[in-house]
């Protein structure tokens, strides 16, 4: 296991909120996903290199027969230039998987180790 | 000519088919409105047979700058008749001209274009689709028939896809590719869902009400080079609005709307998925899926690029070999011959495939 890097504290944010955090030259967007689940992925859109932490993170939208907006447990960023949604579950977009998986968004693994998320290195 | 005369035509060996075509789009014609006057009851039926009865449907804006107006010039028929309108010149010119196995009639009798008085318009569709049961598909099985709606009223226009959805030779809904609606929208529902309840195809064709992005210009060539907008935008309507979402099983076709726009409109699609599903998360899937899976294209009228491996590049392009379906369009005047219209190009296995396997599946034909 490489370097340890605290990310943030276990309660610091809520779920869906989101944090910038520098890890050496990188600058990472993590996000509280679940009660004790967080996602980290790059803070630049693989698409066309915008800051991630000026889109949005939200809830993935869906809708059942009745055509009405319902939100999914999981969260998707969503950029701020091109409105690209990514999975933060998967980095995928939210409707697309395996080859049709483009761009991807790479996710880091995360852990929560006590108090603290740390990401190694 | 006969019809053995015209099957062996070799105008330089090439050309010859000998294999069977499926073409899909074929124009059978009302001699006048009053052919309807029989399948019509009261009071319908006096609103076309008294004297400044009804003339029918919106009539078209431009003059035909062509030397036989809106038909190839030797399917002009005597005395005034309108191209399409005989069975056996069409037999003659495409039936036995050519090895087709099956031709699907698509007609041009639209009564969702009529915009006023909606009952008068339910009532004409049922009359035509009898009309065409008793003229047309009586008369040769090599025949298939679409039927027509009054897509205005869909509750009404799914009731008359019932009653003739169980024929053997109806394979197919018609409608308007209209610049008036979006037809993906919820209110046609019904419409859709007759067409898969009764496993029938539902096919877009131009009429004489379909207008351009900018209306109707000047000119006839303006109005024929644009009009493919008109299927794009009711393609990008259906897959927007749900529709194959809501009914994976349907079956549409986009007749002499061109197919060469596709790739551009596939990418076009998926790219404004991914920015914009949030707006239709009931959209499911990449867009282009649908159209792959669940949407097929008329091959006439087949482009003519300087380079005819562009043609085939083209197709390529779409991702797909099962989207392309031949057809003629006869009587018009931009027939495709099945034995020309294809460029060597395109491999044998698919000219085989556009020619006859791709209208089989599709239509479920075997």
């Amino acid at each position: 296991m490489g370097e340890r890097h605290v990310l943030c504290g276990l309660r610091e944010l809520q779920p869906g909120d989101f944090r910038v955090v520098s890890v050496g030259s990188r600058e990472l967007l993590i996000v509280r996903t679940g009660e004790e689940s967080f996602a980290a992925v790059p803070n630049i859109c693989p698409h066309q290199g915008a800051r991630l932490s000026n889109g949005r993170v939200e809830r993935i939208w869906t809708a059942g027969d009745g055509r009405v907006h319902e939100p999914l447990e999981r969260f998707a960023v969503v950029c701020p230039w091109h409105n690209f949604e990514f999975d933060l579950s998967t980095g995928c977009p939210p409707y697309a998987a395996g080859e049709r998986c483009r761009p991807r968004l790479r996710c880091q693994a995360v852990l929560v180790e006590g108090e603290d998320v740390v990401l190694y290195t | 000519m006969s019809s053995v005369a015209a099957r062996d035509r070799d105008f330089d060996g090439r050309d010859r088919v000998s294999e069977p075509v499926i073409d899909i789009d074929v124009h059978e014609m009302l001699t006048s409105v009053s052919e309807l006057a029989p399948y019509l009851e009261e009071p319908w039926r006096s609103r076309i047979t008294m004297p400044d009865g009804w003339q029918g449907l919106p009539g078209f804006p431009y003059s035909y700058p062509q030397v036989g107006g809106l038909a190839r010039a030797d399917a002009v028929l005597d005395e005034g008749a309108p191209a399409g309108s005989s069975y056996e010149r069409l037999r003659e010119q495409v039936l036995d001209a050519y090895p087709i196995e099956r031709a699907i009639l698509t007609g041009l009798f639209h009564p969702t274009d009529i915009g006023v008085q909606p009952e008068f318009a339910i009532a004409l569709a049922s009359a035509y689709n009898d009309w065409l049961v008793d003229n047309w598909l009586r008369k040769d099985e090599r025949l298939l028939g679409s039927i027509a709606v009054a897509a205005q009223y869909p509750d009404v226009a799914a009731r008359e896809i019932d009653r003739l959805g169980e024929h053997e030779q109806v394979v197919q809904v018609m409608l308007p590719a209209t610049s008036r609606d979006v037809l993906g929208r919820a209110f046609y529902a019904p419409l859709f869902e007759a067409a898969v309840r009764n496993e029938l195809a539902v096919g877009f064709h131009q009429t004489n009400d379909t207008h351009t992005a900018v209306g109707l210009p000047p000119y006839y060539i303006e109005w024929h080079t644009a009009i493919p907008q008109v299927w794009q935008s009711q393609l990008i309507g259906l897959v927007f609005n749900g529709v194959f979402d809501r009914l994976p099983d349907l079956r549409v076709v986009m007749i002499e709307g061109g197919w060469t726009w596709l790739p551009s409109l596939l990418w076009r699609l998926d790219l404004n998925y991914r920015s914009l599903r949030r707006e239709v998360p009931w959209v499911k899937r990449m867009p282009s899926d649908y159209v792959r899976e669940n949407v097929g294209f008329s091959s006439q009228p087949m482009e003519y690029p300087d380079d005819p491996r562009d043609l085939y590049r083209m197709f390529e392009m779409v991702g797909s070999d099962r989207f392309l379906m031949f057809a003629t369009d006869y009587p018009h005047w931009d027939f495709d011959a099945p034995d020309r219209a294809i460029p060597p190009a395109f491999p044998a296995e698919v000219r085989r495939k556009i020619l006859y396997d791709n209208a089989a599946d599709f239509y479920r034909l075997r």
